[in-house]
This record gives C-alpha cells, sequence and structure tokens, in this order.
C-alpha cells in the first residue's frame, strides 16, 4: 500500500516538474517572438524615418509626378500608424512596398536623379534598411514558427491550453527595394508604349526571384569521398 | 617459438614504412597540383596560428598536428587548406585511434558568436529534437540535411539565408562548416589531394556568399590598440608592437 503511494507521489512530482520546464519554456519562447517582433518594429521605423527625405530628393527633380509621390507619403502615414498584430501590419505594408516600387520605377527615368549623391546614399541606405528587416522577420518567424509546434505538440499542448498558449501569427511582407528588381525593358512590345512607364499601374507583381539566379558564383563542391 | 616476435616487428615495420610512403605520396601529389594551380605548399604548417583558430574542433583530441598546409600567396594566410591529425581522447588515458580530416579556413569580414552547421545522421535527428540550441530554419530539406548549433539563434538565422543555405547544400556529404569570431571554417574527413583544393575554393565561395547584412549587423571588433599584441614578445614592453610600430613611426615623422 505504502509502496503504490510512492509510486504515484513520484510520478505527481515528475508530471508536476515536467508541467513546470513546459510552462517556462513557453514563457522563454514568447519573450523570445516579443523580442524579434521589437527588432521588425525598430527596422520598420527606420525605414518611415528614410521615406520622407527620399521623397524631398525625388520631388526636387521629380516635381510633376505629383501622384506616384503622395501614394507614398499616404501609404507611409496609413504604414506607421498601423500598430496591431503582425497580419494587420502586414497589411498596412503593402501598400507601401507597392508606393516605394512604383517610385523606383519613376526613378529610373530621371538619370540626374540617380546620378544624385544624396539619392544614392538614401537608396543604399534603404537597401540595408531592407536587408535589415528581412533578416529581423525571419528570425522572428523562426521562433513563431519553433513557439507554434510546440502549442501543437503533445505533450506540452496541454500546459500550453491549461496556461493559454496561443499561436501567434506569421509576418509575411514583400521586400520593397530587393524582390521589385530592375524595370523589364520589352523590346518585342508594339511601339509608343516605350521601354519604361513614368507612371506604372498597379500592375501585377514580378514573378519571385530565385536567390540561386542572384549569387554571383556558387562554391564548386568537391567530390564526394568514397 | 622465437620467430613470432620477429614476424611481429616486421609486421609493424611494414605498416609504419606503409604509411609513411602514403603520408609522402600525398604531400607530394599535394605539392604538384598546388604548383599547377598556382598555389604555395608546405607540408609542415608555416603559419603559427592554425592550431590557434577559434574552433572547438582544432582543439579536440589528445593532441593535434596541421600539415600539407596550401595557401594563396596573393591572399596571404587568410586562406587556407590543411590536413587536421587529431588522437582522439579515451577515458581511460590510452592511445586513441588518430583520424585525419582536411580543413579549409577564410576570413570573414565580421565578427561573430559561434555557429556550427553539422551533417545531420540518424542520431543527430533525434538528439537535435531535444537539444535547445538547435536552430531550424524555413527550408525542409536544409533541416533534413543540417543540424545548426548556435550560441546565438538571430545569427544563426542571418547568417544561414537562402543564398547560404543553398551553398551549404550545394557542399558534398560529410562536409561541415563553423564560424566563429571572423572565421570560417570547412571540415571534411579524409580528402583526396584534388579535392583538397576543390575544398579551398568552395571555402572562398561560401565566404563570398555570407550575407551582406551580416556584417552590419555582427561588426568586426575594433583594430588593434596599439599595446594589445605586446604579450606576444614574451614580455611586458612599453614600445608600441606589431602593425602599430610602422604607424607611429610614419605619425612622429609627420609631426
Amino acid at each position: 500500500m505504502e509502496i503504490w503511494l510512492i509510486v504515484v507521489l513520484v510520478v505527481v512530482a515528475i508530471v508536476a516538474i515536467g508541467a513546470a520546464v513546459s510552462y517556462n519554456r513557453f514563457v522563454s519562447q514568447k519573450t523570445l517572438v516579443r523580442d524579434a517582433w521589437a527588432n521588425i518594429d525598430t527596422e520598420l521605423r527606420r525605414r518611415y524615418d528614410l521615406i520622407p527625405n527620399l521623397v524631398e530628393t525625388v520631388k526636387g527633380y521629380a516635381s510633376h509626378e505629383k501622384e506616384v509621390l503622395e501614394n507614398v507619403t499616404r501609404a507611409r502615414a496609413m504604414a506607421a500608424s498601423a500598430t496591431g498584430s503582425p497580419a494587420e501590419q502586414a497589411a498596412a505594408e503593402g501598400p507601401l512596398v507597392a508606393a516605394l516600387r512604383q517610385l523606383m520605377l519613376v526613378v529610373e527615368n530621371y538619370p540626374d536623379l540617380k546620378a544624385n549623391q544624396n539619392f544614392l546614399q538614401l537608396q543604399t541606405e534603404l537597401a540595408n534598411t531592407e536587408d535589415r528587416l528581412q533578416t529581423a522577420r525571419r528570425f522572428y518567424n523562426a521562433n513563431v514558427r519553433d513557439y507554434n509546434r510546440r502549442v501543437k505538440q503533445f505533450p506540452s499542448v496541454v500546459v500550453a491550453n491549461l496556461f493559454n498558449f496561443e499561436e501567434e501569427e506569421f509576418f509575411e511582407v514583400e521586400d520593397a527595394i530587393r524582390e521589385g528588381g530592375p524595370p523589364q525593358v520589352d523590346f518585342g512590345s508594339p511601339a509608343g508604349s516605350g521601354p519604361v512607364s513614368s507612371t506604372p499601374g498597379p500592375s501585377t507583381p514580378p514573378p519571385p526571384t530565385d536567390d540561386m539566379s542572384e549569387a554571383p558564383d556558387q562554391p564548386t563542391p568537391p567530390n564526394p569521398t568514397g | 617459438m622465437e620467430v613470432w616476435p620477429w614476424l611481429l616487428a616486421l609486421i609493424a615495420a611494414g605498416i609504419v614504412a606503409w604509411r609513411s610512403i602514403r603520408r609522402r605520396g600525398r604531400a607530394r601529389r599535394l605539392m604538384l597540383l598546388c604548383h599547377r594551380s598556382g598555389l604555395e605548399f608546405s607540408p609542415i604548417d608555416p603559419f603559427a596560428d592554425t592550431l590557434w583558430l577559434p574552433f572547438r574542433w582544432l582543439g579536440d583530441g589528445r593532441w593535434t598536428r596541421a600539415e600539407n598546409v596550401v595557401w594563396n600567396r596573393a591572399e596571404g594566410d587568410d586562406v587556407r587548406a590543411f590536413d587536421l591529425l587529431i588522437e582522439e581522447t579515451t577515458g581511460q588515458g590510452a592511445r586513441g585511434t588518430v583520424r585525419r580530416y582536411v580543413c579549409a579556413a577564410v576570413a570573414l569580414p565580421f565578427g561573430c558568436p559561434r555557429l556550427e552547421i553539422v551533417p545531420r545522421d540518424a542520431m543527430g535527428h533525434v538528439a537535435g529534437s531535444l537539444a535547445a540550441s538547435d536552430v531550424e530554419l524555413e527550408l525542409e530539406e536544409f533541416n533534413r540535411r543540417y543540424r545548426l548549433l548556435a550560441e546565438d539563434r538571430r545569427f544563426a538565422v542571418a547568417f544561414c539565408d537562402q543564398r547560404m543555405m543553398r551553398a551549404l547544400m550545394s557542399l558534398p556529404a560529410g562536409v561541415s562548416v563553423a564560424v566563429n569570431e571572423d572565421r570560417m571554417l570547412l571540415r571534411a574527413s579524409d580528402l583526396q589531394p584534388e579535392e583538397v583544393l576543390l575544398l579551398l575554393e568552395a571555402a572562398r565561395a561560401m565566404r563570398r556568399s555570407a550575407p551582406t547584412v551580416v556584417a552590419d549587423l555582427y561588426p568586426q571588433r575594433p583594430a588593434r590598440g596599439r599595446h594589445e599584441d605586446r604579450w606576444l614578445q614574451g614580455h611586458w614592453s612599453p614600445e608600441p608592437t606589431g602593425d602599430d610600430r610602422g604607424r607611429t613611426t610614419a605619425a612622429e615623422a609627420s609631426s
């Protein structure tokens, strides 16, 4: 009788310790997700801060591209004011990304602007911010993936249900500069349409580029050893 | 009865001679290949710091030795390949098996925490699911093939972007990669001399594949101070040392 009691107590103790460890891991994972989101927020703010300067610089050379510039300003204001969930933030980022791409297409028509040192510096800084944002986004999504997996997996799902640990949302947003790529020049198009449109409409997004195609060179692997 | 000791000694001498011939043959072949490729070769390690590179793999074992070092004079000592001999440690203090690896080390333009990318075997898969430092990325194919052991998860994610993951997957099975401070090391089990040069080229190409954003997030530590490498002289010295000596002289001349 006493042995059974000891066995039960040991089992209860093991379960309690397991639950405590699982709970603590959930808490640290959730903190990691929050921290990763804060990183994204920092990078987004950095991008928002760059845009007014970019718009002002473009305005100096292409003041009659009023509609494009207004679109960027409006989209930036909307995105900056969005303070919701990752999905809501991603939805607010969409128009901004589209507007920025449009702006970059417009810039192609102004060689003087493209040669402007201030503009080049801003463009470099924006590209750099995009890279940092992409890294922050991948880090956030990696943490969310790990966390969500534990929320669904047994036995941690029991602890998750018990303490209301719910699945987190992924943050998926397109890159404004990188994936847009250079404007497509179609020499087969009818005369008069022009190679580059100054005010492109809401056309279909370009196909996603393959990362490997951008790679200047790949490692030449040694042959597998026998 | 008295024949056996002689026979055993003969067999032992034969094994030693065969190993020596094989070792010299490998060195000679590698030397010829380097000569044809315009690379430098040394059968003994001419660099003082090869075994002091910041990797755990170089410190394992009762003893380690680097030999058959290949480098490119144009690139300095930042890029080099070498054979690494390690005698494995045994619990009882007895002599362990000597293993030979081929390594290629390159310098990186950033300073980073430790990251090891090792092929995932069956046991690694089980252990990986339990280890907290294991990092899984968005490419399932990559996760199935490699295990990422990282001190800093953020760095692991930043370093292994899509392009780097594909570059890693193009390496043959059995090649492990380690990154620490401002160095990257590729390690494979015993390769043929021709494959040593390919491993060196792979290391170079991997360096080119490293995402530029990592240098922004993990910049190199500040340049050496005036007296930082004073310990290299073996005693304390009030004089500036190393690279700063020339700089100080130039500054004094200009003033």
